[in-house]
């Protein structure tokens, strides 16, 4: 016989065994049936009674079940018509213990869904390419010295970047703002950016209505332009496309519309219209801009920084104290842009992943107790002619039926949690929002098998083999070494909660000492109304700063009629407002000096900002109405952290100041007449920085931008908002304003860290509880195998505080090693934790011995009820019994 | 009734590849079905090589899965329906390779054995 027909005759035999199963199943059983009756037959012939013959026949031939098992087995691509009747088989197996089922499903649900929900931030932020096109080519640029290792641009830098950097395509800035937007029903205020026209090139992205900018819009003397987002198109402009050509009233001046951007176009990030602008800044100290550029092909960022570094260092040695950058860094956007996010997203996945671990870790357990209870059922299969690999098998697909099940439900779950938290409280930003994409379900397919097997390759090889002791055994076995194995499991799971514990505990610590700090204000019962006023009426002209009288006369106007209004305390002025991590700083000079000695934040104040706010002034005199006029010689108070830091140990009050590049009055001299508490302007974990405060009455013009008016209230904020808010329209219908709570801006800037705090305390928890109930239902189950052991000791007279405290022992001996390398781990773990930490040492030690104590506790309490039914055995019936 | 406890020990599947050798050879004296080769296999070893069911049916099943015999249904000796196994070409050939072997292996045991006392 030819090869070829060979081959052809085994290719239809496989097929057969695929797709005409039944018909297969079918003629091994005549083959079967016609053997046994030839042997019966022969057997008759011999001389054996019909009875005897067959009986004889049956017996010497092995289970007739095995061997048709075995001849199955033989055929090829058994494994697809093996692997559905082992799922049926598993799902059938699994009907009948529901409770088993449940609490596995919820177990791994939990498990897999918390861990796909945090991969999927993780995924958006740090694997998934930014929605441009050729994202990984794209880099943001900085200006680097010894002091500030990341500056902004200054315009003339940004030029000598465009002209020399060779390895870049193409090249632009921006710079973030807002814009006041005009002629709706009321005025608003809208994120913006003033960007270079090339902006849209560098990105990569076109607009889907319109055009972008061309080459000389946004340069002194052309008409406006601007391109809107597609949702500020869709809300604002009511997705009419006619609005492409047609002006919109921007708090600027009027402003052509040129463009529409594409949905989910989003950079910078929130940003609802794009403003050309064109810089022709010559000063290289003015570093106003974010840049972004587009890398050649086969450039890395790191070659672009040499290139630059060079020109920027032959720039400096030749321009001197004109240019303070020294050098330029290079970081790929994605990076960038996710940095303040990847180490906690990591944290949280790590952490998850423990959780996971754990529950991993109890199903083993519990998966190891059910199938010692199914031993005599694996034995019986096992006389009926299934293989030990068969079996074995089946056990692993019921694990993995129930972790595929679980990691469904988890997935729903990762929706859920997803949803819940909203793209508004994660620590991402709109640009990378979290979604259940290809790679994020291909994790959760990846998480599943692996927990399916983790879970369920223990306790199926453990009680695969030795199936024959079983039998001969009966179903219960006296199990001393199942359980030291199961003890190590114990001693894991507590491991790893207590590494979640502590870590979640320095986490809460932190956030405690956090809300502990003093701000230095009293946000309470404070209503905070953002104001800009409309630059085309409160503008100068030839100025960026507004004229000082209109806006002096706007602010005094409105703080007089709110001061009018019920249950107002005090109302004061601020322009940037502390905690929000927003300030301008300024170089300045001291006493008649010509060069700068250092810098400080600055801010403009109206007499009643510090009262508002309840600042302390600590020595001189308060900004006065009457002596600090528009006309009269300037003052400024500054902060405690600025007299300590410049006039250590000597007296700041009478010295004088100057700041050459900050308002409109550039070379006035103001003399320090007081000194204020210090407030923290960045946020609860920055130390106060150098800050001085300017009065309104001399320096409004900067005002114009946009400043708070603060109003204290007598009583609940609640009714005050909207009056707030009319008297502001009263004052002036085109100047947009939002109210918001004071005492929010607390919250806010501690939201992230509260989050990631809440999420590991949550993570924690649940791993505590895990091990909890993994505790007891090892003791549970191993009390329960001891029936007849603690039984026949009681009989003999032991007391039932000795059998309690035994098996408290034998639970003891399971948790504290345990113990021992959690605290271990968690040394090594914790170090990870360090920038996320304040206020505590990542060693601390309350925090460790703490949480080792209340782990401990929570262990022995688990263990208890188990105890306590160990002395309720009967002894008699634990004797009699099984 | 024959004395099952006087007779030697004999795991016919001692050796890896015995059961297949020996149906390959039993099957060169022509067609056979399942009962039939356990039968020969029984009688020619003078009730030393017991082949049952649970060895044989998987051994019939890869070696016709390997192409080294085939089978078809047929009529038995009772007139019943059964399953007839053939030798392939190719299942000559591998018997042959495994008589050569088997008989190599046979003598070098057997050189051993002599030596040892008994």
């Amino acid at each position: 016989m030819s090869d070829l027909s060979n081959l052809r005759h085994r290719l239809t035999r496989r097929l057969r065994a695929l797709f005409d199963r039944g018909a297969l199943e079918r003629e091994l059983d005549d083959e079967l049936r016609f053997h046994l009756e030839m042997e019966v037959e022969h057997l008759m012939r011999q001389g054996l009674s019909p009875e005897a013959a067959r009986a004889k026949a049956q017996r010497e031939f092995g289970g007739e079940a095995r061997a048709k098992e075995a001849a199955r087995d033989a055929r090829g691509l058994r494994v697809l018509e093996d692997a559905a009747r082992d799922v049926r088989l598993a799902l059938r197996s699994l009907r009948r213990s529901p409770a088993y089922t449940a609490v596995a499903l919820l177990t791994l649900a939990l498990g897999i869904g918390a861990t796909v929900a945090v991969f999927s931030g993780v995924d958006a932020a740090l694997l998934r390419s930014l929605p441009f096109p050729d994202a990984g080519q794209l880099v943001m640029l900085h200006e680097t010295n010894r002091k500030y290792p990341e500056m902004h641009f200054a315009g003339a830098n940004f030029r000598e970047v465009e002209e020399h950097g060779t390895g870049l395509s193409s090249v632009a800035y921006y710079g973030e703002d807002t814009v006041t937007v005009l002629g709706g029903l009321e005025p608003r205020r809208s994120p913006s950016a003033l960007v270079s026209p090339r902006f849209f090139d560098v990105m990569g992205v076109r607009p889907l209505l319109g055009r972008g900018f061309t080459s000389d819009e946004g340069a002194k003397g052309q008409p406006p332009a601007a391109v809107v987002s597609h949702r500020f198109w869709q809300q604002v402009l009511g997705g009419d496309p006619s609005w492409v050509g047609r002006t919109l009233r921007l708090g600027s001046g009027d402003t052509r519309v040129v463009g529409v951007m594409p949905q989910g176009f989003q950079f910078p990030a929130g940003v609802d219209v794009w403003l050309a602008y064109v810089d022709t800044n010559p000063h290289r100290t003015a570093h106003n801009w974010s840049v972004v550029g587009r890398l050649r092909h086969g450039v890395t960022p790191e070659r672009l920084g040499v290139e630059l570094a060079a020109r920027f260092a032959s720039l400096k040695a030749e321009l001197g104290t004109a240019m303070d950058a020294e050098g330029v860094i290079v970081t790929p956007l994605q990076t960038f842009l996710s940095r303040d996010s990847r180490t906690p997203l990591l944290v949280l996945l790590g952490s998850v992943g423990l959780v996971l671990l754990v529950a991993c870790v109890n199903l083993t357990s519990a998966g190891l107790a059910r199938a010692q209870a199914r031993q005599r059922e694996l034995a019986i299969r096992s006389a009926l002619g299934a293989g030990r690999g068969r079996l074995l098998r089946q056990l692993l697909v019921e694990s993995l039926v129930l972790s595929f099940a679980g990691g469904a439900l988890g997935v729903g779950i990762a929706v859920g949690l997803l949803h819940l938290l909203g793209t508004g409280a994660s620590p991402l930003s709109t640009l990378a929002a979290p979604t259940l994409d290809a790679r994020v379900l291909g994790f959760a397919l990846a998480v599943s098998l692996l927990t399916g097997l983790a879970v369920g390759s223990a306790p199926a090889l453990h009680v695969t083999r030795d199936l024959r002791g079983a039998m001969a055994q009966g179903a219960t076995g006296t199990g001393g070494g199942r359980l030291r194995g199961r003890a190590l499991l114990i001693s894991a799971e507590v491991a790893l909660a207590l590494m979640l514990l502590v870590g979640a505990g320095l986490l809460l610590k932190s956030l405690h000492a956090l809300l502990g700090e003093d701000p230095g204000f009293h946000p309470e019962r404070v209503l905070m109304a953002e104001i800009s006023l409309p630059e085309s009426r409160y503008g100068k002209e030839g100025s960026h700063y507004g004229d000082g009288d209109r806006v002096r006369g706007f602010y005094e106007r409105l703080t007089r009629e709110l001061r009018e209004l019920p249950g107002v305390e005090s109302v004061g002025v601020i322009n940037q407002v502390p905690l929000s991590g927003m300030s301008m700083t300024s170089g300045f000079m001291v006493d008649d000096g010509t060069v700068t000695v250092g810098s400080a934040g600055y801010h403009i104040v109206d007499t009643n900002a510090f009262a508002t706010l309840g600042v302390p002034l600590l020595r001189g005199r308060a900004l006065s109405e009457e002596e600090d006029r528009a006309g009269s010689p300037h003052v400024t108070l500054i902060n405690r952290a600025m007299a300590e830091r410049y006039w250590p140990g000597s007296d700041p009050l009478g010295h004088r100041i100057r700041l050459p590049g900050m308002d409109a009055h550039k070379s006035e001299w103001m003399t320090v007449v007081g000194v204020v508490g210090d407030v923290r302007q960045d946020g609860l974990d920055a130390a106060p920085k150098p800050q001085l405060f300017v009065p309104q009455s001399q320096r409004p013009e900067r005002l114009m931008a946009g400043a708070t008016v603060l109003v204290r209230a007598s009583g609940p904020l609640s009714e005050l908002g909207p009056r707030v808010r009319a008297v502001v329209r009263a004052t002036d219908p085109d100047a947009p304003v939002e109210v918001s709570f004071m005492a929010d801006l607390v919250t806010g800037s501690v939201a992230s860290r509260r989050l990631l705090a809440v999420l590991i305390a949550g993570f924690a928890s649940l791993a505590l509880f895990l091990a909890a109930v993994g505790i007891y239902g090892v003791l549970a189950y191993s009390v329960a195998q001891r029936q007849r052991e603690l039984g026949i000791r009681m009989a003999l007279g032991a007391r039932p505080g000795a059998v309690r405290a035994m098996v408290l022992r034998d639970a003891m001996r399971a948790v504290l090693p345990g113990v021992g390398v959690g605290l271990v781990g968690a040394l090594v773990l914790t170090r990870l934790l360090r920038g996320l930490l304040y206020g505590v040492s990542e060693t601390d030690p309350t925090t460790f011995v703490g949480v080792a104590l209340a782990l401990t506790a929570v262990a022995l309490a688990a263990s208890w009820i188990p105890s306590r039914r160990a002395t309720q055995v009967d002894p008699l019936l634990a004797i009699k019994g099984d | 009734m024959t004395d099952t406890k006087s007779r030697p020990d004999i795991p016919i599947d001692r050796i890896p590849g015995t059961v297949d050798m020996l149906i390959l050879q039993t099957l060169t004296v022509g067609a056979k079905h399942g009962w039939g080769i356990s039968h020969h296999i029984r009688e020619t070893s003078r009730d030393i090589l017991q082949l049952n069911q649970g060895a044989l049916y998987p051994a019939l099943h890869r070696l016709e899965d390997r192409g080294w015999i085939h089978a078809k249904w047929g009529v038995s000796e009772n007139n019943r329906r059964a399953r007839f196994y053939t030798l392939s070409a190719e299942g000559r050939r591998q018997l042959e390779r495994e008589t050569a072997g088997w008989l190599e292996f046979v003598k070098a045991v057997q050189r051993v054995m002599q030596l040892s006392p008994t």
